[in-house]
């Protein structure tokens, strides 16, 4: 069975600058993506139209999430605020300041009710989506600079990248240090995504390759090479069987994950852009993703058999 | 803070000049080190809303310049700066002879942070104007690392430093224009992994400093928005170690 991409939507131009986050919303009704020009854009999903513009950050987004009714936006900047948005309405909810540095990037839980963010001391900080100003539990590392962090789809574990090489698998309520995994040459880690079925991690980093690890084993089981530049955004499909990367070798590539003792195959390659691909978000229905680029180009993928 | 006021006053009955380290050396025990003078100097002329200079306090010269200009000096001895001098980078830029190449132009640097001396002479050179149609001002291009650090050695060419932002009449330059190093520029002239280095949590501090300045336009703004996120640094030297050079 072979899969390969089709594209059905194209945004040239979509923002002014580089393109660093891109979210499909959990409602599947709408994509967010965020940048280098300071602004939020709120697309259609299925057209590509322009639904709105969210305006309000003075410096770049560098993170963006949406919770899982769709209505609620929490985007991440280096101006030091990490700003709450109503989707629909476009209005902003909640402005919080932040120290600098202390938010780089970060995500809500499968439920919604919390946002974790990972700071540049290594460390994830759980927050309230009542109240995101109140840091309800911190997660810390000997890791420097969390570079980006993760949920497990149930919620209970959470993984955190690190600059120098580290990955911390946090156990959500105990606040335990499950698994410390390596195993990119002390390179930073950029992404991280869990398989739907929690099994897997998928890490992305640096030294241009794709890591898979066994999660309630903490050992690596395969590492995908392929890249010929920093791997910059994974995301594993819903099927647990695939996941798709990009890099700053501009190239898009759709991976099968191993059987038992083999090898991860890259399936598919996309290879017509002219700039890194930095962010990917699946749609919740699994048969598409949308992607950024570098070349503030927005585009939509669909995956077929 | 008398002592030096004293041997200011000495130095402007006397019609002479020193720099800060020749009054430092007056009275090593009086001011136990070069700072305390620094600091008080810079207090005098300060609450005296002067530049140092009036106080006959001359900067002791850490730039270097190269290329096709002559100064006359106040002696009226010619400075002929078609002479060769000695930093690393500088003398590099030099043996290429870019300035032929490109020129005519004067190759200046601070040797990192400039001092009063450079940002002087650089503000001087931007302000001269000349009947010659081909050249009535001369553009004034600033080539730094890609860090923060080269990008705030920037900022004190185009707006002054902080630590003397009463002086910047005299000392800012704010026609500066910013060659690069640039982000961009890895990429385009295919700058090699192994010359790009991690950003240090110095770094990063420094940039989250920069960005707090309102003042500073977006396009640098974002310069140093790309530098956190993609977390590499290059130096000038780096263009140097090139695939295609």
């Amino acid at each position: 069975m072979s899969l390969q991409f089709i594209s059905f939507v194209e945004k040239p131009k979509a923002h002014k600058s580089q393109i660093w986050s891109v979210r499909w919303s959990p409602s599947g009704n709408v994509v967010a993506s965020g940048g280098l020009d300071n602004e939020i854009k709120i697309w259609e999903a299925q057209s590509g139209e322009h639904y709105r513009t969210l305006e309000g950050h003075i410096l770049a987004v560098t993170g963006l999430d949406i919770n899982p009714t769709g209505k609620v936006l929490i985007s991440i900047s280096f101006d030091n605020t990490i700003k709450r948005w109503d989707i629909l309405e476009g209005n902003l909810i909640n402005d919080i300041e932040t120290k600098p540095g202390e938010v780089c990037c970060g995500q809500y839980n499968k439920d919604g009710n919390y946002f974790a963010t990972a700071s540049q001391h290594g460390t994830i900080d759980l927050r309230k989506d009542s109240n995101l100003e109140e840091i309800v539990a911190t997660y810390t590392s000997e890791g420097k600079y969390g570079l980006c962090c993760r949920f497990s789809p149930d919620n209970k574990i959470l993984a955190l990248g690190t600059d120098n090489d580290k990955i911390y698998l946090f156990d959500v309520e105990s606040a335990k240090v499950l698994h410390k995994l390596t195993g990119h040459s002390g390179n930073p880690i950029r992404c991280l995504d869990f398989t739907p079925d929690g099994k897997h991690l998928i890490s992305g980093s640096d030294d241009e390759t794709i890591n898979i690890y066994d999660v309630k084993h903490g050992n690596q089981i395969s590492k995908c090479t392929g890249h010929e530049g920093y791997v910059m955004c994974v995301a594993a499909a819903s099927d647990n069987k695939h996941f798709v990367s990009g890099s700053t070798d501009c190239k898009i590539k759709l991976w099968q994950l191993p059987e038992k003792n083999e090898k991860t195959q890259v399936v598919d390659t996309i290879e017509e852009h002219k700039e890194t691909v930095s962010c990917i978000s699946w749609s919740p229905d699994g048969d598409k993703f949308v992607v950024g680029t570098d070349n503030l180009l927005l585009k939509w993928y669909c995956v077929a058999k | 803070m008398i002592r030096i006021l004293d041997i200011c006053h000495e130095l402007l009955i006397q019609n002479v000049t020193a720099t800060k380290r020749d009054i430092y050396y007056k009275d090593v025990k009086l001011f136990g080190n070069s700072q305390t003078v620094d600091l008080v100097i810079d207090e005098l002329a300060c609450f005296f809303q002067i530049p140092r200079s009036c106080l006959n306090v001359i900067a002791s010269a850490k730039g270097l310049v190269a290329g096709s200009l002559k100064i006359i000096q106040k002696d009226r001895s010619i400075l002929d700066c078609s002479k060769t001098s000695c930093q690393a980078t500088f003398q590099y830029i030099l043996s290429s002879k870019m300035h032929e190449q490109f020129g005519p132009c004067i190759l200046i640097t601070g040797k990192g942070y400039p001092d009063i001396a450079t940002r002087q002479l650089v503000k001087n050179l931007s302000d001269l104007r000349r009947p010659d149609e081909t050249y009535p001002f001369l553009q004034i291009l600033g080539f730094f690392d890609n860090d923060p650090y080269g990008i705030e050695i920037l900022c004190v060419y185009k707006f002054g430093s902080l630590t003397m932002s009463f002086d910047n009449e005299n000392l800012a330059t704010p026609g500066i224009k910013w060659l690069g190093v640039h982000c961009s520029d890895w990429k385009k002239y295919r700058i090699s992994k192994s010359s790009l280095i991690r950003i240090s949590s110095a770094d990063r501090k420094k940039a989250y400093h920069l960005l707090q300045r309102n003042y500073l336009q977006a396009e640098w703004k974002k310069e140093i928005c790309l530098i956190l996120y993609m977390g590499y640094k290059a130096e000038i030297q780096s263009l140097d170690d090139c695939e295609n050079s």
